[in-house]
């Protein structure tokens, strides 16, 4: 099992894939395939003026059917929020209750281990996002998010999403399809790294 | 070393310009706070209806109504919905004349009432076993009661006054006239002892300082409470803006664990509120149905089901206030006019027990179950402890703000410390 089940899976599969962690080897090789997944996926065209909260979300996969009209109804309810090199977005165990897109900086996802270290998954930058299922439920963060240099980043709280549900419901309707298929997709992945783990000899 | 030494004085005085900014920022917002305290009252109403009322806009943006016009017209419909019950109150609101032949008739219905429970029919009569055993204890309450409702020698003039036409309004009958001679007895008194000081004639003095009075309170009032369709109107348009300025301010550590902590509480107080004014309406409806089916006159039934109704915010008052006010009614109406052939003056009391039992098991079992839940019950003597403290600490905004502010602190706290404990920060 790699690292990207506790990704698509949460809290259920974390024990397992901390054994899997142990070994350091296998454990280089899958955080490579991750950094790889995670960029395949949020790929991004490159922007360089300063950007509009809309600008921002438009780049992000989870807002890019809205319109502008709807992007900037989003954007209302977006907070901003700056982090130094070293502060944490959110800490693994913790009730995920917010989305945030990377404005600015680099943040890595990393999941503390036993010793007190901590074993990085991927590295974030410009117009990732990340903790992405705290949209659909307060479930335990299945890693830690931390900022790595100073970081800017938006933040998309679950309940203005389900408040959107009942204002804007075609807004919410678009974003949760969306986020549906990051999910459907990102299991599909793991599904076929799995199976392709389990042919090897 | 030079430059260490600079950072450490430089941290210094940063720290000495914050707390000296905290310090003079606190003195001076304490120091609005008292001078605007009278004004705190017409604040947390307007905040507390546009709480209340933040869904309704919502649902009309979920129909496709732009938010603008959506508040645009439910400010029109709030404000005129209350402008119409503030109308209708005052019509129906006894004036001093009313009030007159009102105390008038309760004393004497009161006294009549006892004689008649006591078996004091005639000046001969030694009164029966009922007047044995409690008869003096009664009548100690009674003389109680009497001091809230008996005429004092001012009041007693004016009633002579008014008996004969006064101030442009109708002469008053003549049976409570007779109730007002006889009442008059009571302290051996006569309506010849009564001396009435007429105005001078061609001068109208009294009438011009009342018109004074009323034209300086009503603009008092008005003072004190345009601010709160101000603040209704701006909490609506403000849609989660200063929500949004706080949570800024808020350490990253705190930020994810507040936002949840805030829409916990949000949540939690809003179906309180929301259900706590949908439970009120229903009980205030439901009294005015009731009493009015009995045999009330509609007006006295539609005022008594309005105040019962808000009061029924207060748990245990609007019932308690409703069961007082029938009673008095009882007592004092002679001929009832009901929908119920059984139903006489006579029985009326009995009939206004029966309807306050009703809305009670209504409330309990129908309204309070189904609109409110039991996430916010609370222990009755809390109930009490804090409506005696908060209306003895607030006067009447204590008595009508301290249980939903009970509420609102429990839910806070309850939730606060559920999150913080979720988020390992205690």
């Amino acid at each position: 099992m790699s690292p990207v089940t506790v990704w698509a899976n949460g809290n259920q599969s974390s024990s397992l894939i901390l054994n899997t962690l142990k070994k350091d080897r296998v454990m280089e090789h899958t955080s490579k395939k991750i950094n790889a997944l995670w960029g395949n996926i949020f790929a991004r065209a490159d922007g360089t003026q300063t950007d509009t909260t809309a600008d921002i979300l438009l780049r992000c996969i989870l807002f890019q059917k809205l319109s502008r009209r709807e992007l900037k109804k989003v954007a209302h309810i977006i907070y901003e929020r700056s982090y130094p090199a070293g502060e944490y977005l959110f800490e693994k165990d913790q009730p995920g209750a917010a989305m945030f897109i990377i404005k600015k900086g680099l943040v890595k996802i990393v999941v503390p281990t036993q010793s007190g270290d901590e074993v990085e998954l991927a590295a974030l930058d410009r117009d990732s996002f990340v903790g992405e299922l705290a949209l659909l439920d307060d479930s335990p963060r299945s890693a830690s998010a931390k900022a790595v240099e100073d970081t800017e980043a938006v933040a998309f709280f679950r309940e203005d999403l389900n408040n959107l549900l009942n204002t804007n419901p075609e807004i919410a309707s678009k974003i949760f399809k969306e986020l549906a298929v990051i999910v459907g997709r990102r299991l599909k992945t793991t599904n076929e790294q799995l199976y392709r783990n389990n042919e090897k000899p | 070393m030079i430059s260490d030494e600079t950072d450490i004085s430089q941290k210094r005085l940063r720290r000495i310009i914050y707390v000296g900014t905290a310090v003079l920022a606190s003195i001076a917002g304490i120091w609005i706070i008292w001078r605007l305290h009278s004004l705190f009252l017409p604040f947390i109403i307007g905040a507390l209806a546009a709480f209340i009322c933040s869904p309704i806009v919502d649902f009309a943006r979920h129909k496709g109504l732009p938010r603008g016009i959506g508040i645009f017209i439910l400010f029109g419909v709030f404000f005129l919905t209350v402008f119409l019950i503030v109308t209708q109150i005052s019509n129906i609101l006894p004036d001093e004349r009313d009030k007159l032949v009102l105390k008038t008739r309760l004393y004497y219905k009161i006294h009549e009432k006892y004689r008649d429970l006591m078996g004091l029919d005639s000046p001969d009569a030694k009164g029966n076993i009922i007047y044995t055993i409690i008869g003096k204890d009664i009548y100690t309450a009674i003389g109680t009661l009497d001091k809230f409702i008996v005429l004092n020698n001012d009041e007693q003039a004016l009633f002579i006054q008014y008996s004969k036409g006064y101030n442009d309004k109708p002469p008053i009958p003549e049976k409570y006239y007779r109730y007002f001679e006889e009442n008059l007895k009571e302290s051996n008194k006569k309506p010849e002892d009564i001396i009435i000081i007429e105005d001078q004639p061609g001068t109208d003095k009294t009438d011009d300082r009342q018109k004074e009075s009323m034209l300086s309170s009503i603009l008092d009032v008005i003072e004190l409470w345009i601010v709160m369709p101000f603040v209704f109107l701006f909490l609506l348009i403000d849609d989660g803006e200063i929500k949004r300025y706080f949570i800024g301010m808020i350490p990253n550590r705190y930020f994810e664990v507040s936002l949840t902590v805030l829409n916990n509480i949000n949540r939690a107080i809003g179906n309180y509120l929301r259900g706590t004014t949908l439970e009120c309406s229903l009980v205030g409806l439901s009294f005015i149905a009731l009493f009015a089916v009995i045999g009330f006159e509609f007006k006295w039934a539609l005022l008594i089901g309005i105040i019962a109704g808000i009061a029924n915010a207060i748990p245990l008052f609007g019932p308690a206030f409703a069961l007082v006010m029938g009673f008095f009614y009882a007592i004092i109406i002679e001929d009832i006019n009901s929908i119920l052939p059984f139903m006489n003056a006579g029985n009326l009391f009995i009939g206004v027990i029966v309807c306050v039992i009703l809305v009670r098991v209504l409330d309990d079992a129908v309204f309070q179950p189904f609109i409110i839940g039991n996430a916010v019950h609370l222990h009755p003597l809390a109930v009490i402890i804090g409506i005696i403290g908060g209306s003895t600490l607030f006067g009447f905004a204590g008595l009508l703000l301290t249980i939903p502010s009970i509420v609102v602190l429990r839910e806070f706290f309850t939730t606060l410390f559920r999150q913080l404990k979720a988020y390992n920060i205690i």
